[in-house]
């Protein structure tokens, strides 16, 4: 090791970062020069990168205990073998065409322009109860649909009101609200199992010109809509997404 | 409230989009997960009610970054408790050594490290030196936003990042060095 590099060693997590405005000429020209230099800066870029691996993915290397045993496979009789290949042939085709049409489903349920459209034409009905008491809200859409509401809103919108419509063997609640500047927003709630919620999502549309938000979370699925502006329904949204997943 | 149309809803999209980052980077910073989706949470909410004042074209990461740091400050202030900054004398980890090569030892254990080792020794990095080294090796921010952000000089940035590989360097050893 060389006492040259002793005043140069500082610089080295810059240079590794290719952050050469903070680093004086001469340790520029040193780390260019010495090979022990360019080997730390090296180690400082594998550190970068074992680092944003380690933040952003899993462990390639599973623990013992969770590795997979190798399947023995035992010795087909030949005779056995022709229909045991069509009949796994024909099984994985039909396994093949089920999860297809699976698929075709789900994404239909979770892209589909309805559940938009379907939350828009319900909260044009206008509130069956009107109450300004979100806990009075809360417990007539418990009575009317025999289940809890999935999420609790943001406390900066004032409720208005409730309604309770029939979707898909089920009741689907729109909550009213007004915000602090006066605008509106409805929030109409969708069956968590029935629209195969997972992951925290929000996606917006372009309905009759005005924006409207699909929120899925594990608690459901939400459509935001109402008056208030685009800037607004995203906030709402947003705490949505954060509160269901 | 803020802008609309198109534009206006995919800026909006792209800021909620940010939710995992920034709740990693409130976790580095509190330690704590249910502060962290507390501050995230409020940092969306400026965000989306702020967008208008986002200038296109800059980095929207580190203005999010730079909210929720703030509103962390903020709320440290406001609960009248010490402030994030630790010296590095309490910390011990001014005894560090920064002239000192990288010893063999150590380059050998960071080849061998295992992701989910790396993880806990960066968990166990004291905030001041985690953060910038985070938000620069993770989240791909430059010294000088990483600086704007932590509201400290660039210089300062990169005596904590250097400071920061190296400690995280002599925790994967564990004194083996």
């Amino acid at each position: 090791m060389s006492d040259r590099c002793a005043p140069h060693r500082p610089y080295i997590g810059a240079i590794a970062d290719q952050e050469l405005e903070l680093v004086p000429p001469e340790a520029r020209e040193h780390v260019q020069e010495c090979v022990i230099c360019r080997q730390e800066v090296a180690t400082h870029q594998l550190l970068n990168r074992r680092v944003r691996s380690a933040a952003q993915e899993k462990d390639p290397v599973a623990p013992r205990a969770q590795r997979r045993l190798p399947i023995l496979r035992l010795p087909v009789p030949p005779w056995q073998v022709p229909f045991a290949s069509i009949r796994l042939r024909l099984a994985a085709a039909l396994a093949l065409v089920l999860i297809v049409a699976a698929g075709t489903l789900v994404w239909h349920a979770r892209t589909s322009p309805d559940l938009a459209g379907t939350a828009v034409s319900m909260a044009s009905g206008g509130p069956q109860l009107y109450s300004g008491d979100y806990g009075q809200i809360r417990g007539w859409c418990i009575r009317t649909s025999g289940r809890p509401l999935p999420v609790t809103p943001p406390s900066s919108l004032h409720p208005r009101g409730a309604r309770m419509d029939p979707w898909s063997g089920s009741e689907a609640p729109t909550l009213y609200f007004t915000t602090q500047s006066g605008e509106s927003v409805a929030i109409t709630w969708f069956d968590a199992d029935a629209t195969t919620a997972q992951r925290g999502s929000i996606e917006a549309q372009s309905l009759q010109g005005r924006t409207v938000l699909v929120v899925r979370g594990q608690a459901g699925t939400a459509v935001l809509s109402g008056s208030a502006s685009s800037s607004t329904l995203w906030a709402v949204a947003a705490k949505l997404v954060t509160t269901s997943t | 409230m803020g802008s609309t149309g198109p534009g206006a809803d995919s800026l909006s999209e792209a800021i909620v989009g940010m939710r995992s980052r920034l709740f990693a980077f409130a976790c580095t910073l509190t330690s704590d997960r249910e502060e962290a989706a507390d501050l995230v949470q409020e940092t969306l909410e400026r965000g989306l009610t702020a967008s208008d004042r986002f200038a296109p074209g800059t980095n929207l990461k580190a203005w999010l970054f730079a909210i929720l740091h703030n509103l962390h400050a903020n709320r440290r202030r406001d609960a009248r408790a010490r402030p994030i900054a630790v010296s590095i004398d309490e910390i011990g980890v001014d005894a560090m050594p920064t002239d000192v090569a990288i010893s063999p030892v150590e380059q050998d254990v960071l080849d061998r490290a295992r992701l989910e080792e790396v993880r806990d020794a960066l968990r166990s990095l004291p905030a001041i030196f985690a953060l910038p080294l985070r938000m620069v090796a993770v989240d791909e921010l430059s010294y000088a936003e990483v600086a704007a952000i932590l509201g400290v000089p660039p210089g300062t940035v990169m005596s904590r990042i250097y400071r920061a590989r190296r400690l995280l360097l002599r925790r994967l050893a564990g004194g083996r060095a």
